[in-house]
């Protein structure tokens, strides 16, 4: 018997032992010694970005990586709002030259959009812009590419271009511009705003037909020459198709010469320099695609979706997207100056102090992985990630509203030294009425009050409250704050829904009397029909995944249930909410839209008849039709903000309150939180290139991260005492 | 198909199946003398009647939240309204039986998280008061001191939440059981009695079905049946048949060799009496037991496919998704707990006791596992 | 011996043939490539055009079954079932549908991460779970054995949910021993990282982990060689450790071999929960991005492994016990 017991001990000796160890000297710092010194920016990232290529990457978590990788011709203004525009890699901003349907240059400077059959704008490239040092600029000594038909072996031992032995750098070009319009007609590429700018630039939806035709002819021919065992997918990966993206020609987009650069539209559109603004219309070298365009490279799935060829202020280093992405600074970066000059607040809220040095500032950003909130707010407060957004469910911990001041950090997060920057984002969330529909939808005064009524029982007010903290503006119309056309105060209420609350400031909804007096109006005395059956409407939604739906569910159908509406719920996956959505097979259903720029044309569109989902795929999603909405829609779209614009946009705004095609929800307000060494941060909805105007204080970092990371030991202690006393009934047995 | 799926019929036919039998079940163990004898011996020990009794609440409580009726619609003064036919109009929306019983449960909302049996809200609200100052500070509840488990983010009373996880639990318990073990009995058997190319076919479909690990086999079809209850049964019910089958099969074979089997061959007794009079009789220990402790692994794998997402879906209220929706309370702080410990409590109390009576009537059936 | 392992592997074709054609039918007829379009296609201006551009780009423009526009090998060749479900058979997983890369690649660049959790949480435990069984049945029928147990059942019965959100909450932010999430994969750094994601693997084994080898010693020790060992007046520590773990080890290494699988796919929830970039957070992706591509090629992995592993299981067999011998 004192045989095992022996063996018991020692094993649990052996057992216990590396516990200890591991356990002493352990700190829940997430980073390698030495890391938190360096000038280098920490942040994660919970989705990974799969397409980095400038042409088809679309989502905000790409577009923090690119836009500060690639940089197109103009760029908003970091500090003034409105926003502005500036010159970034152009020399100046162009005015476009108009011509009529004879070719005549039109010689009004805002003509009426009717007359114009042509508009040309004329791009100077400013001189000496350099690209990034990459392995496909690296040349032999006769000048040809030293990377051109590379063989797997050579290469292997890379994980990412920028570990190549040689690299190599050049200047941009206009070429370069428009190789980069052209690649947005490839199919291969399926550019998400193909279908959109290709209304405006002539020859783009050509060039797509042009580019279709090539690739098919391609395959075809390596069809036969393959035979039966051809796949499509294996062969393109081995042997891909080089598209000669110069060969068709595209009267849409000339270059003049090494700096010049002529874009032609069909019509006037002068939206067009908001899209020049971001990466769609940024430069990429013809050696990137060439280089990438080789077996050896997809096989080492190099390629410009994962590793990106640029010449901003910072250029890719390490991609692993499912773990970390590393931005080093572009030792060959343009000169580049911090603004002067600002919104009037800028100088007190120190972001001024800066003024005229070199950019970029921070060395090094490191974006790692983080798949659930919860981990990655906790790093935040243990100081381990500079920056953070704050999810609803933290919100009271992090924020305190006191009277008077308005928003406030909480007590324990200011001596942290956590600043709190909020601003509106120019974004506007709604639930359609799908018009189409027999019961929700029509044009007549009593599909009018139904409508009305249910507008003003959703109270979207209280929905802020219990759910985003009163993160979000009472939305009165379909034009968030900041951007031209927008009224605030008394004069923006949508008088249909809403009244303007003098006392606190805001706009609130009518009351709910009012909305049952309305399903009068509209036939539906207390939510009964003409034959005394409730009124039963359907909730489209996709969002089966998403934990806080249900609760958001359940409220809806609480407010709806003041005014005697039951609401079913009709959950689909996303690909059958989207065919119900193109059919028009829906009653109730929610969206959100994000400007793309700021101009009202990019929110009024969503209202506008020809745009109509089930019609024509467009934007509007609730089928709405209004002819004089249309009209006047079709003048404001290219007019240039001016009073008059202003006037047809509140003429507009009349018109879509009364049909009240959709409930207005709320404009949400971004609240970020910044550690005190991060520096600079002012908001910008347009752009993500902002990381070259941050700054960060790293021995303040590593000093506070010492202080709030104190590990606590003595509980593994009592732990390892319990488990020892787990013992002692073996012990006890024994004996007996 | 996935319309027919989603509907709230087939469930209850399911549900209806499943009592039934249940019944029938009982009653023929009671004509038998030995399954009287093993219950006798199960029901000897204290741990398995507890567990039996708590078993027995779960079911009765699932079986009330089964039972489903339209209320009659009120007016405004709280008279049952008529249509023009003399008829009494009903609410679309179906209610059941435990809805009705816990109607104040269900009712006391308040309006955002309260912790259990506080008396104000446990968020601060903009307030204002009669000057129209606004200040923050925790209102007082509707309904104090009556919320055993707190309320949830939109005030439901969390108990009557965790209340109505209990049917959907059990349902994945036990529909999916009804739908393993007939096929199991018939494959298992038929493969393990004919033996030949029968058995080899039975063989390799159940080989196939095991070969993927289950978890995958799972994730592919409710991905592509969308999320939801019926479906969810339905697919463990496809990647738990096989181990049975497996099971049975080999007992089956067993049996075939025994004397009393080849007694009845001899007496020309015809073979699909043979195989579901005589064989499988003497496997429906084995089918007992595994169904029990099965069923306890079901409820804990529902609530980790609810929460990757493809669970029982939004509109069906789970511990899965009670556990879903409270991993971002926990970030919060101080922290709201209760909704997790919620589902915690309600799970465990089901598995729990599932485990200890399987455990129990595995140690009264199977004499080789009998450690006394 | 070698031949058994080509007649195993041989009989292993049509079983995976099998599930390759359960696959098909579920991503082929039940969800159509026009569905698989639509979902990555966005929400933004979709047409038809677009779609058929979508399938062509991905291989998805071919008849399922028979393509009767070609003649003979172009006939089952030049379809979708021959491209993207008898390919896998070769290994060749061919490309997500969501972002174009590779799977095999991705499959493989995973593939250590995953293990780096799995391989320990398994080695830990199951020495864990066979000493204290050991135990549990050396002092079976006395109250340590009662207790024990009933401490499994309750440890069985608790979620793994629950023991990796607590854990986080307990040791890495309470406690502040250990960082809440994240990898490093550099060799000295990512220790930290993966002690609370292997320590709470071990926690949520350890229940089911030990009332299955204490049944499986039970058995054994009612076996009438360890009778005879306790005729001959060996100590009970003894039988046990020594005759009793030797005979057992068939059962454990049949339980053992087959976890294979579920190694190298990797823990949905931790690697989830902890971060970490490994196969199982590779399927969560998957799912929640609806990519077909990869769900499918995992499946077909996850069952090629599990075949595999059976065979190993009868390997071993022989290696542990002389009397069994592959005919």
């Amino acid at each position: 018997m004192n045989i095992i017991c022996d063996e018991v001990k020692s094993k649990m000796l052996l057992l216990m032992l590396p516990i200890a160890v591991l356990f002493a000297g352990c700190s829940n710092d997430p980073y390698r010694p030495g890391e938190a010194a360096e000038q280098t920016f920490f942040s994660s990232f919970s989705t990974p970005p799969t397409k980095l290529d400038p042409s088809s990457s679309y989502y905000s978590h790409e577009g923090r990586i690119i836009d500060q990788i690639y940089e197109p011709l103009f760029t908003y203004h970091y500090l003034k709002r409105p926003y502005e525009i500036i010159p970034n890699t152009a020399v100046s901003l162009p005015v476009p030259v108009y011509y009529d349907k004879d070719g005549n240059i039109l010689s009004e400077k805002d003509p009426a959009p009717d007359s114009v059959a042509k508009a040309v704008y004329t791009i100077e490239l400013k001189k000496g812009i350099m690209y990034q040092n990459h392995p496909c600029f690296a040349l032999n000594k006769d000048g040809n590419p030293k990377y051109a038909n590379v063989k797997l072996k050579d290469i292997k031992k890379y994980n990412y271009p920028s570990e190549f032995e040689f690299q190599g750098t050049r200047e941009v070009k206009a070429h370069d511009y428009a190789l980069q319009m052209r690649r947005l007609a490839d199919p291969r590429l399926a550019s998400p705003i193909l279908s959109i700018i290709s209304q405006y630039i002539s020859g783009l939806t050509e060039l797509n037909k042009a580019y279709i035709d090539m690739l098919a002819a391609e395959r075809e021919r390596r069809k036969i020459a393959a035979g039966a065992y051809y796949n499509q997918e294996r062969d393109e990966k081995n042997n891909p198709i080089r598209l000669d993206y110069f060969a068709p020609e595209f009267k849409g987009v000339e270059v003049l010469g090494d700096y010049q650069l002529k874009v032609t539209l069909k019509r006037k559109y002068p939206q067009i320099i908001y899209w020049m603004c971001m990466h769609f219309f940024a430069a990429v070298p013809q050696e990137a695609i060439d280089f990438y365009n080789q077996p050896a490279m997809s096989e080492k799935q190099f390629s410009l979706n994962r590793c990106p060829v640029g010449s901003g202020p910072y250029f890719l280093d390490k991609f692993k997207p499912h773990e970390v992405i590393i931005l080093k600074r572009n030792p060959n970066y343009h000169a580049d100056f911090y603004p002067t000059e600002g919104a009037p607040d800028d100088i007190e809220k120190g972001l001024l102090i800066d003024a005229g040095k070199r950019m970029p500032f921070i060395d090094k950003q490191v974006y790692r992985m983080e798949k659930e909130a919860i981990p990655g707010w906790n790093k935040f407060l243990q100081g381990y990630v500079d920056v953070s957004g704050i999810a609803n469910d933290v919100f009271d911990q992090a924020i305190q509203i006191s009277a008077g001041d308005g928003a406030m950090l909480s007590p324990k997060m200011q001596n942290q030294g956590i600043r709190l920057i909020t601003g509106i984002d120019p974004t506007l969330w709604y639930t359609g009425f799908n018009m189409l529909d027999k019961v929700v939808g029509g044009y007549s005064v009593k599909n009018q009050k139904l409508r009305q009524a249910i507008s003003i029982v959703m109270d979207y007010n209280e929905f802020l409250d219990i759910f985003l903290n009163g993160r979000g503006v009472l939305a009165q119309g379909p034009l968030p704050p900041g951007i031209f056309g927008y009224r605030t105060g008394e004069k923006g209420t949508n008088p249909y829904v809403d009244k303007w609350d003098a006392r606190s400031k805001r706009h609130v909804r009518q009351s709910v009397e009012k909305a049952r007096a309305l399903m009068v109006e509209a036939g539906y005395p207390s939510g009964r029909d003409k034959d005394g059956q409730p009124l039963t409407l359907d909730y489209d939604h996709s969002a089966g995944m998403d934990p806080s739906f249900r609760s958001r569910f359940d409220w809806t159908r609480g407010r709806l249930d003041l005014i005697g509406i039951k609401l079913n719920d009709k959950g689909t996956d996303l690909s059958r909410f989207r065919q119900k959505r193109k059919q028009g097979n829906w009653q109730l259903s929610s969206g959100g839209w994000l400007a793309d720029y700021p101009d009202p044309e990019n929110f009024m569109f969503l209202f506008y008849g020809p745009n109509g989902k089930v019609e024509t795929g467009g934007p509007n999603m609730v089928n709405y039709i209004n002819p004089e909405y249309d009209k006047l829609f079709k003048q404001m779209e290219s007019m240039a903000n001016s009073e008059q614009r202003q006037k047809i946009i509140d003429e507009m705004m009349e018109i879509v309150q009364r049909d009240a095609p959709a409930i207005w929800q709320y404009y949400p307000v971004s609240y970020v939180l910044c550690h005190k060494w991060y520096k600079n941060v002012k908001p910008h909805a347009m752009t993500y290139n902002t990381m070259k105007y941050h700054k960060i204080d790293a021995d303040m970092r590593v000093k506070s991260q010492k202080e709030w990371n104190k590990p606590i030991y003595w509980p593994i202690g009592v732990l390892v005492g319990l488990l020892l006393l787990g013992l002692l009934p073996v012990i006890i047995v024994n004996k007996e | 198909m996935n319309i027919f799926l989603k509907s709230w019929y087939v469930q209850d036919i399911l549900v209806a199946v499943l009592v039934l039998l249940i019944a029938l079940i009982v009653l023929v163990m009671h004509k038998r003398e030995y399954w009287c004898a093993a219950f006798r011996r199960v029901f000897k020990r204290k741990l398995a009647q507890i567990s039996f009794g708590i078993l027995c609440i779960y079911c009765l409580i699932a079986l009330f939240d089964s039972v489903g009726f339209n209320q009659p619609l009120r007016d405004q003064q709280g008279n049952v309204q008529f249509n023009d036919t003399g008829k009494i109009m009903r609410d679309e929306i179906g209610m059941s039986l435990l809805d009705y019983v816990l109607t104040p449960l269900r009712e006391s909302k308040e309006k955002t998280y309260s912790a259990p049996f506080a008396t104000h809200q446990f968020t601060k609200e903009t307030i204002m008061d009669a000057d129209g100052n606004s200040y923050r500070d925790y209102p007082a509840l509707k309904y104090p001191r009556r919320h055993l488990f707190g309320t949830d983010k939109v005030g439901n009373d969390i108990m009557y939440v965790a209340v109505k996880g209990i049917r959907t639990g059990m349902i994945i318990g036990g529909v999916t059981t009804l739908l393993v073990v007939p096929f199991a009995i018939l494959f298992g058997v038929v493969g393990g009695y004919f033996g030949g190319w029968l058995d080899d076919i039975i063989q390799y479909i159940y080989t196939v079905l095991s070969s993927i690990p289950s978890v995958l086999l799972i994730v592919a079809f409710m991905i592509v049946f969308e999320p939801g209850l019926t479906q969810l049964c339905i697919i463990m019910g496809i990647t738990s048949w096989t181990g049975l089958c497996r099971v049975l099969r080999g007992e089956t074979m067993k049996l075939r060799e025994m004397e009393y089997i080849q007694a009845c061959e001899a007496m020309g007794i015809s073979k699909s009496r043979i195989m579901f009079s005589h064989i499988t009789p003497n496997l429906m220990h084995i089918v007992l037991i595994t169904a029990v402790l099965g069923f306890s692994g079901r409820v804990l794998s529902e609530a980790v496919l609810s929460y990757i997402g493809i669970g029982v879906g939004a509109d069906t209220i789970s511990w899965g998704s009670m556990i879903n929706d409270a991993r971002m309370e926990m970030a919060r702080n101080p922290v709201v707990w209760w909704k997790l410990f919620a589902a915690f409590v309600f799970m465990l109390g089901l598995v729990l006791p599932a485990n200890l009576f399987g455990d129990a009537l595995r140690d009264a059936l199977d004499p080789r596992l009998r450690t006394e | 011996m070698f031949g058994y392992i080509i007649r195993r592997g041989l009989y292993g074709f049509p079983i995976l043939l099998g599930v390759n054609l359960l696959l098909f039918l579920l991503f082929f007829y039940v969800n159509t490539p026009d569905d698989m379009a639509e979902t990555f296609l966005g929400e933004k201006h979709i047409t038809q055009e677009q779609i058929d551009n979508w399938k062509q780009e991905h291989g998805y423009a071919l008849p399922r079954f028979i393509n009767t526009a070609e003649s003979f090998p172009g006939m089952i060749t030049q379809t979708i079932f021959w491209q993207k479900s008898m390919s896998l058979f070769a290994f060749r997983f061919g490309k997500s549908d969501q972002d174009n890369s590779d799977i095999g690649t991705e499959v493989l660049r995973r593939m250590p991460y995953s293990l780096c959790i799995t391989v320990p949480v398994f080695i830990l435990s199951l020495m864990l779970n066979l000493f204290v069984a050991m135990i549990v049945a050396f002092y079976r029928a006395t109250y340590i054995d009662t207790w024990v147990l009933v401490l499994c059942v309750i440890m069985m019965s608790i979620s793994a949910l629950f023991y990796i959100i607590y854990g986080q909450m307990v040791f890495a932010i309470l406690l502040k021993l250990v960082p809440v999430s994240g990898f490093d994969s550099k060799a000295p750094y990512f220790f930290k990282f993966l002690m609370l994601p292997i320590l709470m693997g071990v926690i949520s084994s350890f229940g089911g982990g030990v009332r299955y080898y204490r049944t499986i010693f039970l058995e054994e020790i009612n076996k009438d060689y360890i009778r005879t060992a306790r005729a001959k007046g060996l100590g009970e520590g003894l039988v046990l450790f020594k005759h009793a773990l030797k005979n057992a080890m068939l059962p454990i290494l049949t339980n053992v071999v087959v976890m294979i699988p579920f190694l190298i796919m990797g823990g949905l929830l931790t690697e989830n929960f902890f971060g970490i970039p490994g196969l199982g957070s590779y399927m969560i992706e998957a799912i929640s991005r609806q990519d077909f591509a990869v769900l499918r090629s995992m499946v077909f992995l996850g069952a090629f492994l599990y075949v595999i592993s059976l065979i190993l299981v009868d390997i071993s067999y022989t290696m542990v016990d002389p009397r069994i011998r592959l005919g």
